[in-house]
């Protein structure tokens, strides 16, 4: 795992000092679909102008920073909605930015190198992007329109689906990347510009970083606070 | 046989000793993932989708659940459970764990009781495939037909496919560019053989 040893972001941090800290900030603010940065904003200013719980913008904030989650913290039901915002964001960026983005790379690097092996990557990976955007597509069409739907209608939905479902459905997409590197740093032999197998290689694990805090904003955030309010506490 | 970074369970209310062990961990040249699980009503549910490979667990926290754990620990049999013990163990408590480490014990014996874990679960189980399997699975990639795949390797047409169904179900890949890069990233063939 790719680590940052950075700062510990805090509510008195001032924004633009967070993303100076730690460029992927940028995108995590995004994320939380806020575009608007302002020079002096801090991290409360930013989360109080935005309705943000601060715990939470600060929680995910430190997981790309490299630290663990902090469980002490306990989620009102309608972070819910922030939470949700937040994933199908990111599923946009992995979608339309990142997947492509490596995608296009892989083959660049198979027009100038000629290399067979990149033709059954680019396979491999387009397979891989298809099995990413079907599994996101799910979450986005079915899983959070359910859960949304717990809070909003105030009451069990009549419906078989439950967290159980979403659970059961939700898979491990981050493995394949393993396959990607290896095959990026052990089974390519290329005397050529090495530039974009470079490239290529630090997206996979720029890619495999954010997805890891992906899935532990799903499984220790969203899943724990859904059981929360289907149990109605 | 190739190296998969394992993922380790610290089981422990205490947060100062659970991110104490991470961050110990995290300096360690182990090859893991840490992760601090504090919810150990459903534990069952962490371990299966944060496929955990071995808990680092303070024995208090299955003192009045034996029963549960041992069905955890029935569930999911690769699993090593190590006791992070503050006291002397119940011997019938000891007799639940695979390995003990004792709160005050040195960084170095820490890490060295955990790696000898890491170094015992390389072995691949039931999923590796037989040397037939491999044999079938380079024919595939080629890209020949079961009837052709049945001349090269002088057997019959049924014996090559229900080595092929074997295949799908152990690597769970049906295409043929994930079958060439599981065979090339198991050392099943060379980048030069395609």
């Amino acid at each position: 795992m790719y680590l940052h040893s950075k700062i510990f972001v805090s509510a008195e941090n001032r924004v633009t000092d967070i993303i100076k800290e730690n460029p992927l900030m940028m995108l995590v603010i995004e994320n939380f679909g806020v575009y608007d940065i302002k020079k002096e904003q801090t991290v409360a200013q930013l989360c109080q102008k935005n309705k943000i719980n601060e715990s939470l913008f600060i929680q995910i904030c430190n997981l790309h920073n490299g630290y663990y989650l902090d469980h002490s913290i306990e989620y009102q039901n309608e972070d819910l909605f922030t939470i949700i915002k937040y994933l199908q964001n990111s599923h946009l960026y992995y979608t339309q930015e990142k997947y492509p983005e490596i995608l296009s790379d892989i083959k660049k690097l198979h027009d100038i190198s000629k290399l067979d092996i990149l033709k059954i990557i680019e396979q491999y990976f387009e397979e891989y992007f298809n099995e990413v955007r079907d599994h996101m597509r799910y979450e986005d069409r079915i899983a959070f329109p359910y859960f949304k739907n717990l809070i909003l209608e105030n009451k069990n939905t009549e419906s078989d689906y439950s967290s159980t479902t979403y659970r059961e459905h939700h898979t491990d997409i981050e493995s394949k990347l393993d396959a990607l590197k290896e095959l990026f740093i052990e089974h390519i032999h290329f005397q050529g510009p090495n530039h974009l197998r470079r490239k290529i290689l630090s997206d996979i694990y720029e890619l495999e970083f954010e997805l890891y805090i992906h899935s532990s904003i799903e499984d220790l955030i969203l899943i724990p606070l859904v059981d929360q309010i289907e149990k109605g506490v | 046989m190739e190296k998969k970074r394992k993922n380790l369970a610290i089981v422990e209310n205490a947060p100062i000793i659970s991110e104490g062990i991470q961050n110990l961990l995290q300096k360690s040249h182990l090859f893991i993932k840490s992760i601090w699980i504090k919810d150990v009503e459903n534990l069952h549910f962490h371990v299966d989708r944060l496929k955990i490979d071995i808990i680092l667990i303070n024995p208090t926290c299955i003192l009045n659940k034996v029963k549960y754990f041992s069905q955890i620990k029935n569930n999911f049999p690769h699993i090593k459970w190590i006791a992070l013990t503050y006291s002397i163990l119940d011997k019938e408590i000891q007799s639940f764990f695979d390995e003990v480490i004792p709160i005050n014990d040195s960084y170095d014996s820490i890490t060295r009781k955990i790696d000898y874990f890491l170094a015992n679960s390389e072995i691949e189980g039931v999923h590796a495939l037989t040397e037939r399997e491999q044999n079938v699975l380079k024919e595939i990639i080629k890209g020949h037909s079961n009837k052709e795949i049945a001349d090269i390797l002088n057997i019959s047409i049924h014996t090559v496919m229900s080595h092929r169904k074997n295949i799908y179900q152990k690597t769970d890949i049906k295409s043929q560019a994930g079958l060439t890069v599981y065979a090339l990233t198991h050392n099943i063939v060379s980048i030069e053989s395609l």
